[in-house]
């Protein structure tokens, strides 16, 4: 083998790269090379899936595929007493402790309430809840690009058109907020995504001693989709492009899709292909030469006539609700004129709950399954975890929390086998106690009684008593009162099985809250913050399982460009739904966000115009499009609507150009 | 399009190349077509690149009419049809331009203003609260009389209050579009003398203001100041839309406000290309809008726009073009106010050429009258049983009223008379069906318990009739009904007679939506809009609804579907903007056979057969400045009579150092100007058959009370009278 070989591999979507990565990777290994000793870095775990799937080794020691920032967290752990000791700081445990983006946006939450309460942020129109999500954002963003987190508030405002006194104030309070917030979690001895990747480069990877064993453990370095690396992903490699036996990288030349999540291609090729050999790979295999003319649609058209200009079709109606129909009637004709399920997607800029329930009603009439592959859910759409957290909150009277009466019919109908209005009725018993607690059954009214029947009054007294026997037992942490309800009632009830990833994310997560704030606060206060905290509407994270079912599905699938191209789809029949609207072309900008400010390119002294944001979105927009023509084998239909789900008139760029394209077919006809 | 006769001042119009050119136009002169046929040559000859046309009308029905008409005449061209132009409202534009930048604004990029009927709302309840606090003061303006009795003044107080929210209203816009910021208020209110009617306009604004922004949105008034102040202090952003709209084609101009003249005007300030369409003759919406026909005259008569005039009109009969251009004629001369005198521009409607395709209806007869009646109810009975003779005559028939109350009134009586009718409104009920329904199942998902509850939402999906059945309604009222939906032992429905049947199958389709109630509340909404049937209108605001659920349980995560149903009917106003644009894709096609009853404001844009023109009175045509003004309010002492124009020539005296002489008598004539201009809408309504009328009296709450035919009526009347002679002469 040569020693320090560097190569990119270059190539459109579809072109096989990671595929030769992956081949390269199989053939090291033959050689007798240590999968240990080879570290890949990819993108996310669906591409994870793929490596896995793809490589299928009958032996190895340890894999070392992982994200970036997988890998990061990985190495904080490992060398967790060195960042304490170099820190000079005690954090007063002896592992890391890493909190999910929910918990960190909590933690953020709690103190732009403060701030507001203050009487702060009044040049703000957006909801608490917004601000300390982009705060969040802002703050991840700035780490990945290697920004102190002190000089957030000024990037964002120098960056800004208009910066009279109103915007001083209000970025001068973001970054007190942001300093506030790291400071908690110093306090609180946790780490979130972003203070993790900042003391891995501000501090670990300036150890020697680190950076050797680094070194000396990693002989081979490969990194699938380059074009999406960070900065500090960057600079971490150029500490070790000329220190391993080979450097592989694959590279996009469609362009990269998560620039608004910190990509910086640019520094990739100013800084990494100029060292590497350059293997070119021109052809798609997922893509098809006649849909070839669509590409047409990623530039300004001009009014030149396009020789091959594929025939398409767009279903166009003044409703919103009404192309949502039209594309549900097109997959049917499609499936009607022999497509397969499997070999259609319909990709809309964003999946809003109303596309997904009507489309997927629509065609599961017909038989047929719709996947959504946009993780939306909320922890509390699953019954159990809504079940458990409604038991939990009248079995604890001392926290004054009131559940919903739709959540104490669900749980008395679900776990006493009850229809609707015989569970509420036992739901305005309970409630009319303040706290609400389960009455005796001689308690209840005898009426009531009467109307409710002998059985399922038997069920009730039985819950009634579980809850009891709780309540005058040792008291136990929130999690362990979860366990303790879903192992000794829910698991008895039918369905258990489907709901087991969620009520196990839900103990975990809530282990990790309590644990977390127990120290600083009151037991009894956190476990209700926690309760309110999941019913504000934390994610369901998705299990791999999940994510492999989506990847392999055979069902129509509906996705955004974003996540059909992550999870690498291919299907031949693409329809493309509110194409008029201006989301396909989106702005990264928000009121108080700006990703691009962050980069290293990023002139900070200049001020972001419209240009730029244009420029940035276009260029988006472009790359989705191109990359989704190309990982279609067959037919894209479009749809649109004229007024948006709002009612309003919209002309976005997509719709524009489609007019344009239509003239040309046109002309052509004409011609 | 070249085989298409154009008419006189058409063809002028469509030579236009560019520059600014102003089209005053007659009732039914063809502008939509004008302008249609302006824009597919202007997009076929390519002189909209590199930009494109853009189309600003005020009504969401006309927004559709246009799209269609220029889409049809481009595919016949061989174009695309919707190439090269855009059809906004002057609010769709509005939000385009802050959606550009909303950032810059602070505000979420997916903000939604809020509509008329919601800001209607949140002013009341900030109105109230001012009274409530300020009670002595507030009632201080009333005309009391020692012998009122403490009921007469508590219902004075209660008509004030009422009355006080369109002021608050009123003023709150006329505020904004002064841009006094909310920041200014407290020093205006320094500086206003104590007591001043002003202080609670100003109190309210501030609330409102407050609550605009807790809620992180704008209203109306807001997206016009907004966008033209981001237009005006981004340069970029002004740039850009400068450079999207080559052209600017305005329809109904008369209507347009300042800042509305002002948005266009930056926006066509690039190429310099505005179009504006309109006829000040039709100048109605000034009382109630910031619109203003003076902008149009001016723009007309400036040095750098070209006037193309298009006078022949053939929708109406000679006869009634005649009496509407007689209206002109009288006014200009002898209007018995100097200052009316100047209310209708000397523009007359002349018929079109014999080789027009399209001829001025030609009658039977003389077919225009006049009735006068001894009370309002007499003039409408009369009016219904000359309705019935028309019915059959195939064709179509609509009845101008001056308000929505007159209107119910209208209504009731043609109930009565079993005579089928549609009612044109700003906002017809059928409009709130999806709303009212999905929030009425939402309440009764959430007491599943409750009988009254039960009967509300079945009535949604059964016939009347059955409802009527007292068996029927008996059982279902004291039926426990866990037993009717889940009974241990089924029901056999076998043998029912078909009311029940129909009954036990609604009874299924709720067992069935209850079953699903723990469904996301999304899903369920979506659910329940297709198990009622919902036709596509209703679907899309069912669909609206859904897509806002997870934000209100988001922003109030302790929500149940009852709290969600009590939402729902809180802020089922919210709604009412996107109702509006769903139902008014399709122009308004009247057709036979159903008379259409619709107010005089209503009826513009509109044309109908026979046309009845009611309540022609001195109250509602007032043509003196001595007749009585609905604008006046009697029951406050008389410096006070008018509030909105004396608040108004209180802010112009503090912030232009306008000094109004007499605010009461400068909005009488205004007033007097405004209503005979619409008379003349109404008018020129008609195509072939028209009846004016008037009544003496009418009987109110309080008795009879007497009122006088307006002077306007009179001089009809006598010029009808002359034209029937002169009619009857000729055929002898």
């Amino acid at each position: 083998m040569n020693h320090n070989k560097k190569t990119a591999i270059l190539g459109v979507t579809g072109s096989g790269k990671t595929t030769k990565l992956i081949n390269l990777y199989k053939q090291y290994i033959n050689e007798g090379i240590s999968s240990n000793d080879i570290l890949v870095l990819i993108r996310n775990r669906g591409q994870g899936i793929i490596w896995r799937e793809k490589l299928d080794l009958p032996y190895s020691s340890k894999l070392r595929i992982t994200s970036y920032f997988g890998f990061i967290q990985g190495e904080i752990q490992k060398f967790w007493p060195l960042i304490s000791k170099t820190m000079k700081r005690d954090f007063g445990k002896l592992e890391p402790t890493f909190i999910t983006i929910e918990m960190a946006q909590f933690l953020m939450l709690q103190l732009v309430e403060e701030s507001r309460k203050q009487g702060k942020l009044q040049a703000l129109q957006i909801d608490n809840d917004r601000v300390a999500i982009e705060l969040i954002n802002n703050i991840s963003k700035a780490a990945l690009s290697g920004v102190e987190f002190i000089n957030i508030g000024e990037i964002l405002l120098n960056s800004r058109e208009k910066q009279d006194i109103t915007d001083r104030e209000l970025f001068f309070q973001l970054q007190e907020l942001c300093n506030n917030y790291i400071e908690k979690c110093r306090c609180l001895g946790v780490l979130d995504y972003a203070m993790c990747v900042d003391i891995y480069n501000r501090s670990l990877i300036k150890e020697v001693v680190y950076i050797d064993y680094l070194i000396r453990t990693t002989s081979h370095i490969m990194v699938d989709d380059l074009e999406e690396g960070v900065p500090t992903e960057v600079k971490l490699l150029l500490e070790l492009i000329n220190n391993v036996d080979s450097f592989t990288i694959t590279y996009n030349t469609d362009g990269e899709l998560g620039r608004a999540l910190g990509s910086c291609p640019e520094m990739v090729e100013e800084s990494i292909l100029p060292h590497c050999e350059i293997h070119r790979l021109e052809k798609t295999y997922t893509g098809s030469p006649e849909l070839k003319g669509l590409n047409k649609l990623t530039e300004e058209i001009q009014g030149n006539i396009c020789e091959d200009l594929p025939q398409f079709m767009i279903i166009d109606k003044d409703l919103r609700s009404d192309m949502l129909k039209g594309v549900a009637e097109k997959v049917l004709s499609l499936v009607a004129e022999g497509a397969s399920p499997s070999e259609i997607a319909i990709i809309s800029p964003f999946i809003d709950p109303v596309i997904f329930y009507y489309i997927e009603d629509i065609l599961y009439k017909e038989g047929y399954e719709l996947t959504n592959l946009v993780r939306n859910s909320n922890l509390t759409d699953d019954t159990y975890v809504k079940a458990l957290v409604t038991v939990a909150s009248i079995a604890h009277p001392q926290w004054g929390l009131y559940p919903s009466y739709d959540n104490m019919d669900l749980v008395l109908s679900m776990i006493l086998n009850m229809d609707r209005i015989r569970s509420h009725l036992i739901s305005l018993e309970i409630a009319k106690q303040k706290p609400y607690s389960f009455p005796d059954e001689e308690e209840l009214p005898s009426n009531i009684v009467k109307r409710i029947g002998d059985t399922y009054i038997k069920r009730y007294s039985m819950l009634k008593n579980w809850i009891m026997d709780y309540q005058n037992g040792e008291p136990l942490p929130l999690y362990k009162f979860f366990q303790k309800f879903f192992t000794e009632i829910l698991v008895s009830l039918p369905e258990t099985e489907e709901h087991l990833a969620a009520c196990s994310q839900l103990i975990d997560n809530c282990s990790q809250f309590i644990n977390i704030l127990k120290e600083h606060e009151d037991v009894n206060q956190v476990d209700k913050k926690y309760i309110e905290f999941i019913f504000k509407g934390m994610k369901a994270s998705e299990s791999i399982v999940e994510l492999r079912g989506k990847m392999h599905t055979k069902n129509i699938i509906l996705a955004t460009p974003y996540a059909y191209l992550t999870m690498r789809h291919n299907r031949p029949i693409q329809i493309w739904v509110d194409t008029s609207s201006d989301d396909w072309f989106s702005h990264d900008v928000k009121e108080i966000t700006n990703p691009h400010v962050f980069n290293p390119h990023w002139d900070k002294r200049r001020i972001w115009t419209d240009e730029d944001s244009d420029m940035y979105r276009v260029k988006k927009g472009n790359i989705h499009i191109k990359r989704l023509i190309n990982r279609c084998s067959d037919n894209i239909i479009f749809a649109r609507s004229q007024l948006s789900r709002y009612g309003y008139e919209q002309n976005g760029i997509l719709g524009e150009r489609l007019d344009e394209l239509q003239t040309l077919m046109h002309k052509e006809q004409i011609l | 399009m070249n085989d298409i006769k154009l008419r006189p001042g058409q063809d002028k119009v469509l030579t236009y190349t560019g520059g600014r050119l102003a089209i005053p136009s007659v009732p039914g002169a063809g502008k939509t077509f004008t302008l249609t046929a302006l824009t597919s040559r202007l997009i076929k000859e390519d002189m909209h690149l590199p930009g494109k046309i853009l189309i600003v009308t005020y009504m969401n029905s006309a927004v559709n009419n246009f799209k269609e008409k220029i889409g049809k005449r481009l595919e016949e061209e061989g174009l695309p049809k919707s190439k090269g132009f855009e059809v906004m409202t002057l609010h769709s534009l509005a939000m385009k331009i802050i959606k550009e930048k909303p950032e810059a604004l602070y505000l979420s990029e997916d903000f939604q203003p809020i509509d008329e009927i919601e800001q209607i709302r949140i002013i009341q309840r900030e109105t109230s609260r001012w009274i409530e606090e300020n009670r002595e003061q507030f009632q201080s303006y009333l005309e009391i009389k020692p012998k009122d009795s403490s009921q007469k003044i508590k219902n004075l107080t209660f008509i004030w209050a009422d009355k006080a929210n369109n002021l608050a209203r009123e003023m709150i816009s006329y505020l904004k579009s002064h841009r006094i910021p909310v920041e200014g208020i407290s020093q205006m209110k320094r500086k206003i003398p104590k007591g001043s009617l002003l202080e609670m306009c100003l109190s309210v604004y501030e609330q409102y203001e407050l609550y605009l922004k807790y809620l992180g949105t704008l209203d109306f008034d807001d997206l016009i100041v907004k966008s033209i102040d981001l237009v005006k202090n981004h340069g970029e952003l002004r740039t850009r839309m400068q450079g999207t709209y080559t052209y600017i084609l305005e329809d109904e101009a008369q209507d347009s406000s300042i800042l509305q003249e002002e948005l266009l005007l930056l926006l066509s300030e690039k190429h310099g290309n505005l179009v504006r369409v309109g006829d000040i003759n039709q100048s109605i919406m000034s009382t109630f809008t910031l619109s203003d026909p003076k902008l149009f005259r001016e723009f007309y008569s400036g040095s750098k726009t070209e006037v193309s005039k298009i006078l022949t009109s053939s929708r109406s009969s000679e006869d009634i073009i005649d009496l509407a251009n007689y209206l002109i004629k009288w006014s200009r001369e002898y209007h018995p106010v100097q200052e009316a005198r100047e209310s209708l521009e000397p523009q007359y409607i002349e018929t079109v050429d014999v080789s027009d395709p399209f001829q001025n209806p030609i009658t039977e007869g003389y077919t225009i009258g006049s009735l006068v009646a001894s009370t309002r109810d007499e003039e409408f009975r009369r009016i219904a049983r000359s309705i019935i003779k028309q019915l059959n005559r195939d064709k179509t028939i609509a009845v101008l009223l001056p308000n929505a109350f007159v209107m119910d009134e209208f209504r009731e009586i043609l109930e009565k008379e079993n005579i089928p009718y549609n009612e044109i409104s700003s906002f017809p009920k059928e409009r709130t069906k999806a709303v009212e329904s999905l929030a009425a199942m939402l309440d009764y998902m959430a007491n599943p318990q409750e009988n009254k509850k039960l009967i509300r939402i079945l009535k949604l999906t059964l016939p009347h009739d059955v409802l009527d059945n007292t068996e029927i309604m008996k059982f279902l009222s004291s039926s426990n009904l866990e037993e009717l939906l889940y009974p241990i032992k089924e029901k056999d429905w076998s043998n029912a007679t078909k009311e029940w049947k129909l009954v036990s199958e609604s009874l299924k389709i709720i067992k069935n939506l209850l079953d699903a109630s723990f469904l996301e509340p999304e899903a369920f909404i979506l659910l329940i809009a297709e198990n009622l049937h919902f036709d596509d209108n209703q679907m899309a605001v069912a669909q609206r609804i859904a897509g806002d659920i997870r934000h209100m349980i988001r922003t109030n995560p302790s929500w149940g579907l009852g709290e969600l149903a009590e939402q729902l009917n809180q802020i089922r106003n919210l709604y009412n903007y996107f109702a509006n644009v769903v139902y008014e894709r399709q122009d308004f096609e009247a057709e036979a056979g159903v008379v259409n009853i619709v107010t005089y404001h209503k009826s513009k844009g509109l044309e109908f057969d026979i046309v009845y023109l009611t309540c022609l009175t001195s109250e509602e045509f007032p043509a003196s400045l001595t007749d009585k003004f609905r604008s006046d309010f009697n029951f406050l002492k008389d410096s006070y009579k008018n509030p909105v124009a004396l608040c108004k020539a209180e802010v112009d005296k503090m912030l232009l150092g306008v000094d109004t002489v007499d605010p009461i008598i400068r909005s009488r004539l205004d007033n007097i100007q405004e209503r005979l201009r619409l008379l003349y809408v109404g008018i020129t309504r008609a195509k072939e058959n028209l009846l004016l009328s008037t009544h003496k009296s009418s009987i109110t709450n309080y008795g009879v009370r007497k009122v006088m035919p307006s002077v306007y009526f009179d001089v009809l009347k006598n010029y009808i009278e002359r034209g029937r002679a002169e009619y009857a002469r000729k055929l002898k």
